[in-house]
């Protein structure tokens, strides 16, 4: 009987390639790579060489690959990794419902170590619609603007303001190219470009539309640059008499982080600034 | 939703570039009180104080009280005065130490939800001031921060 390998996906047969360069270290060169001794010292040179050469491949440094055993073993590490390493930027996890049993239960473990986990439900043809991304986590997915609303609430149900605008900035994709040179063309850059513009968009229309500020008018925009840049110059041009951004502490770790767009925002903004601190920043001076 | 504004002044017109901004917020988002505090650095005589139920910082003493402390509390006394005459409640502090970290450490007062402060004081308009108080209140304030730009 023929039989026929259908389950590529799982594993795959070993390239003839491959097997002869892994030979040596199933052979002489058996030392521990971590040890001090001689025989580690061949394990050492090959698993560094390999780990410049991914990196070469994927546009990363060399510090950042971390070989495991296994697909699964890399899910579980990535995603407790991740969340357990940003929980005081926001404690909620979404997968969509048909991952694999690596990513369902490393979401399932952090469900018990306090996280809210959510499935996002796919269509028939297993793809997340992102609407329903959107109404599972209020906004744009960041506790960062939640937290400015009722700042904005407050100011605009007070006095003297006519018009309030939500401005999002969309900064341009690039991206990094490795040694199999770029894997995106310019039209697919913009392309990408002008999927995030129309997504923040639709995101603001819903945002306005949702919100309710007595008579206030709201409008929103959207800008492509850089955030910081864009923001002042939208304030400068537009005579805006207030800039309400939101931030994240001194333990951010992303873009938002201290000395970078609120902070430029300040220096750059002839405005007044509120700046209003997200949850789960790290008090103190 | 603002239930007290803290409005740090150091005696400096430019600080005084955020009161306008203050007052507005004051008159229009249910405010009960603005604070207006100064803050004193260190001088020989004077000395910290504990109180257990109050954020640590440092107060004046009552028994060291001085000139340096009775001008800024006879400053923030004419500034409040004005700020009444409009009808707001107001509330003046002088405090002890380091500007930056006393008024951080003051905004953590129950009911202080809001610091509306100049970036600049009274060392002038340089970049040099601009890393210093105003932005050390911004990076480390857990309250959100109304910075104020003085015209350059």
């Amino acid at each position: 009987m023929r039989r026929v390998y259908l389950d590529n996906a799982a594993t795959t047969p070993l390239l003839p390639e491959v097997r002869e360069a892994m030979m040596p270290y199933l052979g002489d060169i058996f030392g521990n790579p971590s040890s001090l001794h001689d025989w580690g010292d061949g394990a050492r040179e090959a698993i560094g060489h390999a780990r410049s050469q991914v990196a070469q491949l994927i546009g990363a440094d060399p510090d950042e690959i971390i070989f495991t055993g296994s697909g699964t073993e890399s899910n579980n590490f990535a995603i407790k990794g991740l969340a357990l390493a940003q929980q005081n930027k926001g404690k909620h996890v979404l997968v969509s419902a048909i991952e694999h049993f690596s990513v369902l239960h490393s979401a399932r473990t952090l469900e018990k170590w306090g996280f809210e986990v959510s499935e996002v439900p796919v269509d028939k043809y297993g793809v997340v619609d992102p609407d329903d991304v959107l109404r599972l986590v209020p906004l744009d997915g960041s506790d960062l603007a939640e937290c400015v609303l009722p700042h904005v609430e407050s100011i605009a149900q007070g006095r003297g303001v006519q018009d309030v605008v939500f401005l999002r900035v969309v900064e341009p994709f690039t991206t990094s190219t490795g040694a199999l040179g770029p894997t995106f063309t310019e039209q697919d850059r913009q392309n990408i470009n002008l999927q995030n513009k129309a997504a923040a968009e639709k995101y603001l229309n819903q945002l306005v539309n949702h919100t309710k500020y007595g008579g206030v008018k709201i409008r929103w925009e959207v800008m492509v640059g850089s955030a910081a840049d864009s923001i002042a110059e939208y304030a400068g041009k537009n005579g805006v008499d207030l800039i309400i951004i939101a931030t994240h502490g001194r333990s951010g770790v992303s873009r938002w982080v201290w000395g970078s767009v609120a902070d430029r925002v300040l220096r750059s903004a002839c405005v007044p600034v509120l700046m209003v601190r997200a949850p789960g920043c790290v008090p103190g001076i | 939703m603002y239930k007290k504004i803290l409005v740090p002044l150091d005696g400096s017109k430019l600080a005084e570039c955020a009161l306008p901004h203050a007052e507005e917020l004051a008159k229009g988002c249910g405010t009960e009180k603005v604070i207006l505090v100064s803050v004193t650095e260190r001088v020989q005589g004077y000395r910290a104080f504990e109180d257990p139920s109050q954020p640590s910082g440092q107060k004046l003493a009552p028994e060291a009280v001085g000139k340096k402390e009775k001008q800024a509390q006879r400053y923030l006394g004419r500034i409040a005065k004005a700020m009444e005459a409009k009808g707001i409640k107001v509330d003046t502090e002088v405090l002890l130490g380091d500007p930056a970290e006393e008024i951080v450490i003051y905004a953590k007062h129950p009911g202080c939800d809001i610091i509306v402060m100049s970036s600049h004081g009274r060392s002038g308009v340089s970049r040099w001031t601009h890393g210093s108080v105003a932005d050390r209140v911004f990076r480390h304030s857990t309250i959100p921060v109304l910075m104020v730009r003085v015209p350059e």
